[in-house]
């Protein structure tokens, strides 16, 4: 492991002054598990590290105007635990299926996205549920949506000098009379069930109108580039009454809109293959959660 | 039979210090002036150092050891194996790498920090050569030689095309055999690499003294045979040489060797004049030892009622980059293959060969699991092609009690005189529900379920009547203390499977003194007698089997003092616990009001300075029992996905007197775990280009089931029989490693019984699965549409 200068800011402003300062290899430092496994294989190796843990604004889950604010430095464990995480059980059942107790209690969400890996567990969660990013420099704020953060495997949008600050949900309340019911599903497929890395990951949101699918958001894990939507195999569904013949269709345009790699883990065929039984799977349990 | 101790359960000595983490491991071990080493591994599969510029290592304060620097003797790591029989390639730091992580120079320093910054200052020059992964290539006629010649009993003998070594072994006359045969069976079986996953990582303390003698802290499972070795290695007389015990974190079989990373701890405290601590990292660990992979052809011959009248056994196996015990390997491949049956005619024919991949070591069952899952799903398969029931088939084939037993190998048999294999099959296939079991490729379906059934056994340690090719015996000393405690001194490994309570059990029981007041005494080499190694499924059979020796010779002693105190005559007293009291209590039963508790009596000795009761015994056991071990397996198959359930697990075992009953339902319980791993998940792949391990060292994929996907404890059903060894302490025989070894052809046997679909590779992943179903659907839709064709015509020529 290269040896590297550690900043512990106290506040957000400090810790986007050192960004904006250090023009060499400057990377945020979160909950640390992927930036000390990435530097001690040598992926990564920064001259600092900024540790966010001791900034407070990067802390902490609020819900304000129909959205749940996120705090970037939210760990896995606090989704499990947060009852404000009740209303989107995708995330929810993403972090009961993340790495093993003791790294959810470090491994932070924003992490997660930073890293973006394909595989990350949390990310087709957020874009099934369209998450948006907020996105801090010393200059600027901006929030896009996350489905536009990802441009490659560990690529994304933001630049060195910036932060992901926060993470917004909608919440739609199932007690409004104007809303529809909502509900969503993840599934991850790993080849053990505990401290496993995703072979395939699926998370679906669905919006039920009578019989039919108002709406509906299909996001992949580990099967492109990135994390992915499948938008095609989403088209087949909206609008349309739920029916088998629909989420087998469904399913099966899923599985040819992904690109996967073989590797160690899993062959590319059997990647495929598990996204057209877990898409319909997870169609299914999220319309029984109704 | 009726046992005062044994049988019952009680809390573990080594139990409170383990679940509080007050145990001290060897990383826990801190000594004073002490200095941190670091190795550096080879990033090449094969690769010649060309040279190592240590300067700016050196600069830094640390002290650098290369291959020059350290003793240049030729060593084999587990000197289980007698000298004829020992292939020594290797020394403590490699002249050149013949695997990816091997050792090829290290460092110590005050601190681990500095250790690590003068490993990266290190410069190596390297030669690559041509590296090989696949036994196949290694054997070509122009591959690179891995090692040009090894050590053999005091000679160089050269290896040629890369093979280790080779063995045959001949009963009878197969080719007669097969004559006989109204039906012929051919089937290859493969097996995976997997790694230990213990879960310490290898490690050692060396703490030497101005005197030249060495005080070392290893991970081990043999605590006298460490000190042999380096003894010899560094030429230091055994008495300058003390190892001690110190709790080991689980091994699965990959500290029976001394670890390599012993001697270059060794080495660099020698140089450093320091105590010096070595502590493996995971990755490290990884690139130390895997499971024997190994390549097996079966050829059996049996007539049309089910009489095996032949057997033909080829076998390949992947040592690795250094051959640890290949010779010892081929032998037990052979017995753990044949033994089960009667065989009369037989051929085997193993060849062990290098390559540049992780050394391959012993690991629970030690080739059992290889050669089980390969004989186990023939026999079930010969069994429904003759169209018998499994059981049936192999009952009628099965050796049996007074039976010759190979176990070991040719050269290790002995007499089967205790057999609970026909009662735990009768009672497993109840408790299965084996007469309900679905018939085999009869289910359509998304899930489909079946039964599938092994059986298997590991041999009580490696003793016979004559010297075999392995060492086998182990030593005791027990002494009884002034207030009737009891200290046993015994060599012995406890690898977390509770051998050492076993043995504190057995002496308990002897002597009739309450448990409580037995102590397992720490131990090292200096005031231990010599005992082998923890392995080999030995330690309550062989280990246990010393420790009731001394405790007979101390009983005697016993009886003689307190008829002197009692008046009474020796041979008509006995000794029992008084639990009140918590003393054994001496008596006579025909006067049963004279009597003096332990602890008085051996005041009484000191009183009167008549001296200690003690004894210190070694044994050799002439005999190595089979223990028994039957698997039924209950699974349910997703077709979708190709993903296995566990329903349930019904595992018998035929470990004679069970000594510990809830460590033994522990062993059978881990048994299955480690097994369902190496049945369906666990596999560690070589990238045949550039000769790494495709994880890297990582640990991420490759891995154990994890807990939550383990059978519910409920669900796992083991039973015992009602059987006594009459070789072995109070009955006892062994049980740690033929626990697992059924597992992956009870799991492949059910597969067949739920798919109708073969499976002869491990591990057999949802995806293998999946991939299979694939192709039997399209071979149906291929015989169906030919099927329509030849009815289409048959129609058209009507
Ligand atoms: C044993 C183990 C098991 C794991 N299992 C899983 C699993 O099951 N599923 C899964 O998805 N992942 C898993 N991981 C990976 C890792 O835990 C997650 O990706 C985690 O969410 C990373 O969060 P962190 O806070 O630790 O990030 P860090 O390691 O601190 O950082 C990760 C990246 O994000 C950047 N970053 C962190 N915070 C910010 C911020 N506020 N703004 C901008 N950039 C930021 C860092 O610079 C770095 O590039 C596992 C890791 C380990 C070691």
């Amino acid at each position: 492991m290269r040896e590297f200068d550690l900043l512990q800011p106290k506040t957000l402003n400090d810790a986007l002054e050192a960004l904006a300062q250090n023009n060499a290899t400057i990377r945020p430092l979160g909950g640390g598990t992927d930036m000390l496994v990435d530097l001690r294989a040598r992926r990564v190796q920064p001259d600092t590290l900024v540790a966010l843990q001791g900034v407070n604004e990067l802390r902490g889950v609020t819900r304000a105007n129909g959205h749940l604010h996120v705090g970037a430095s939210t760990t896995i464990a606090e989704i499990l635990k947060n009852p404000l995480f009740a209303p989107f059980n995708a995330l929810r059942q993403a972090a009961s299926v993340f790495a093993n107790p003791m790294i959810r209690n470090s491994a932070t969400i924003a992490g997660n996205i930073g890293s973006a890996s394909p595989a990350g567990d949390m990310l087709p969660p957020l874009l099934a549920l369209n998450a948006q990013i907020e996105l801090v420099s010393r200059n600027e704020t901006r929030v896009m949506p996350l489905s536009e953060f990802f441009l490659g495997p560990r690529k994304t949008a933001k630049r060195a000098d910036e932060l992901i600050s926060s993470i917004q949900l909608l919440v739609t309340s199932n007690q409004s009379p104007v809303s529809n019911p909502q509900s969503s599903a993840f599934y991850k497929l790993g080849l053990r069930q505990a401290d496993a890395i995703s072979l395939v990951s699926v998370a679906v949101w669905l919006e039920r109108d009578g019989e039919k699918i108002r709406d509906v958001r299909i996001a992949l894990g580990a099967v492109a580039p990135r994390p992915m939507r499948a938008t095609r195999a989403e088209e087949i569904l909206r609008g349309q009454i739920f029916s088998e013949t629909n989420l087998k269709e469904s399913a099966r345009i899923a599985s040819t809109e992904c690109s996967p790699i073989s590797d160690l883990r899993a062959s590319a065929d059997y990647r495929r293959r598990m996204i057209a039984v877990y898409v319909r799977r997870m169609i299914e349990q999220a319309w029984q959660h109704f | 039979m009726n046992y005062q101790i044994l049988g019952n359960n009680y809390q573990r000595k080594d139990g409170i210090g383990k679940v509080t983490g007050s145990e001290t491991y060897t990383s826990d071990v801190i000594l004073p002036r002490m200095w941190h080493a670091r190795v550096l591994r080879s990033p090449y599969a094969h690769a010649r150092i060309i040279s190592i510029d240590q300067t700016a290592a050196k600069a830094l304060g640390a002290v650098v050891l290369t291959y020059a620097d350290v003793p240049h003797l030729k060593y084999n790591e587990r000197i289980v194996s007698i000298p004829p029989h020992l292939f020594r390639d290797r020394t403590v730091l490699a002249d050149k790498a013949r695997h990816v992580g091997e050792a090829v120079a290290a460092v110590a320093a005050p601190t681990e920090q500095l250790a690590e910054k003068a490993l990266r200052a290190l410069k190596i020059e390297w030669e690559i050569l041509p590296h090989y992964t696949d036994p196949a290539d290694a054997q070509s006629e122009n591959a690179e030689p891995i090692h040009d010649a090894v050590l053999l009993n005091g000679e160089m003998k050269p290896i040629e095309n890369n093979v280790a070594v080779a063995r045959t072994v001949n009963v009878g006359n197969v080719d007669e055999g097969f004559e006989h045969a109204d039906f012929i069976f051919e089937r290859e079986y493969l097996t995976s690499r997997i790694y230990h996953a213990q879960m310490e990582t290898k490690s050692c303390v060396c703490d030497p003294a101005s005197d030249g003698s060495i005080t070392v802290y290893p991970t081990t499972q043999s605590i006298h045979n460490t000190r042999q070795l380096l003894g010899e290695i560094f030429n230091i007389p055994l008495h300058k040489v003390n190892v001690k015990r110190v709790a080991i974190g689980g091994t699965f079989g990959s500290s029976i060797q001394m670890n390599s990373i012993i001697p270059i701890c060794v080495a660099l405290a020698l140089k450093a004049k320091h105590p010096v601590k070595l502590v493996s990292t995971r990755e490290e660990d990884m690139y130390d030892h895997v499971r024997y992979q190994t390549k097996l052809k079966l050829k059996i011959g049996v007539t049309r009622d089910g009489k095996i009248t032949a057997g033909h056994i080829q076998a390949l196996a992947d040592v690795g980059g250094h051959n640890i015990q290949a010779y010892a390997l081929l032998s037990v491949l052979a017995g753990w293959s044949a033994s089960l049956y009667k065989f009369p005619h037989l051929r085997f024919e193993g060849k062990a060969v290098y390559t540049n991949k992780t050394p391959s070591c012993a690991m629970q069952g030690f080739g059992n699991p290889q050669a089980t899952f390969a004989m186990e799903s023939l026999t079930d398969e010969i069994a429904h092609e003759l169209e018998l029931d499994p059981i049936e088939f192999k009952l009628k084939n099965y050796v049996g009690l007074g039976g010759t037993f190979w176990g070991q190998g040719p050269s290790v048999q002995s007499i089967i005189r205790s057999d609970g294999v026909p009662q735990l099959l009768h009672d497993g296939a109840q408790k299965i529900g084996w007469r309900a079991r679905p018939k085999a490729g009869t289910q359509t379906g998304r899930y489909r379920h079946g039964i599938g059934m092994a059986r298997g056994f590991h041999t009580s340690g490696a003793g016979a009547p004559k010297p075999g090719e392995v060492i086998d015996y182990s030593g005791a000393f027990i002494k009884i203390n002034e207030d009737g405690t009891v200290d046993v001194v015994h060599a012995m490994m406890d690898h977390g499977g509770g051998t050492l309570e076993a043995i504190a059990k057995i002496v308990a029981e002897e002597l009739g003194v309450p448990i409580e007041n037995v102590g397992i005494s720490p131990a090292d080499t200096l005031t231990t007698v010599y005992d082998v190694v923890t392995h080999a499924t030995r330690g309550v059979y062989a280990g246990g089997g010393a420790a009731h020796k001394a405790a007979l010779k101390v009983k005697q002693q016993i009886f003689e003092y307190a008829s002197r105190v009692l008046e009474l005559q020796a041979d008509s007293l006995v000794i029992e616990p008084d639990y009140e009291l918590r003393q054994g209590v001496i008596y006579c039963p025909n006067f049963p009001e004279r009597r003096i508790t332990l602890g008085a009596l051996a005041k009484q000795l000191q009183i009167n300075s008549w001296g200690t009761m003690a004894a210190v015994e070694s044994l050799r056991q002439v005999n190595c029992p089979p223990a028994f071990v039957t698997y039924f397996i209950d699974l349910t198959v997703d077709t979708e996905t190709g993903h296995v359930t566990t329903n349930r697990a019904v595992i018998g075992s035929d470990c004679g007197t069970v000594v510990n009953p809830a460590m033994a339902i522990g062993q059978l319980e881990g048994g299955l775990s480690k097994g369902v791993g190496y049945a369906l998940v666990e596999d560690n792949q070589w990238d045949a280009q550039t000769g790494q391990l495709t994880s890297k060292g990582f640990w991420i994929d490759g891995k154990t089931p994890a807990i939550s996907e383990a059978p519910f404890n409920e669900n796992i059903i083991t039973h015992f029989s009602d059987t006594y060894e009459p070789s072995g302490p109070f009955g006892a025989k062994g049980i740690g490693e033929a626990a697992t070894n059924p597992c992956a052809a009870a799991y492949a046997n059910a597969l067949y019984n739920a798919l109708g679909i073969r499976f002869t590779e491990l591990p057999i992943t949802a995806e293998k699965i999946l991939r299979a179903l694939n192709a039997e659907e399209n071979r149906e839709a291929r015989v169906e549409m030919r099927e329509m064709e030849a009815m289409a015509v048959m129609q058209a020529a009507e």
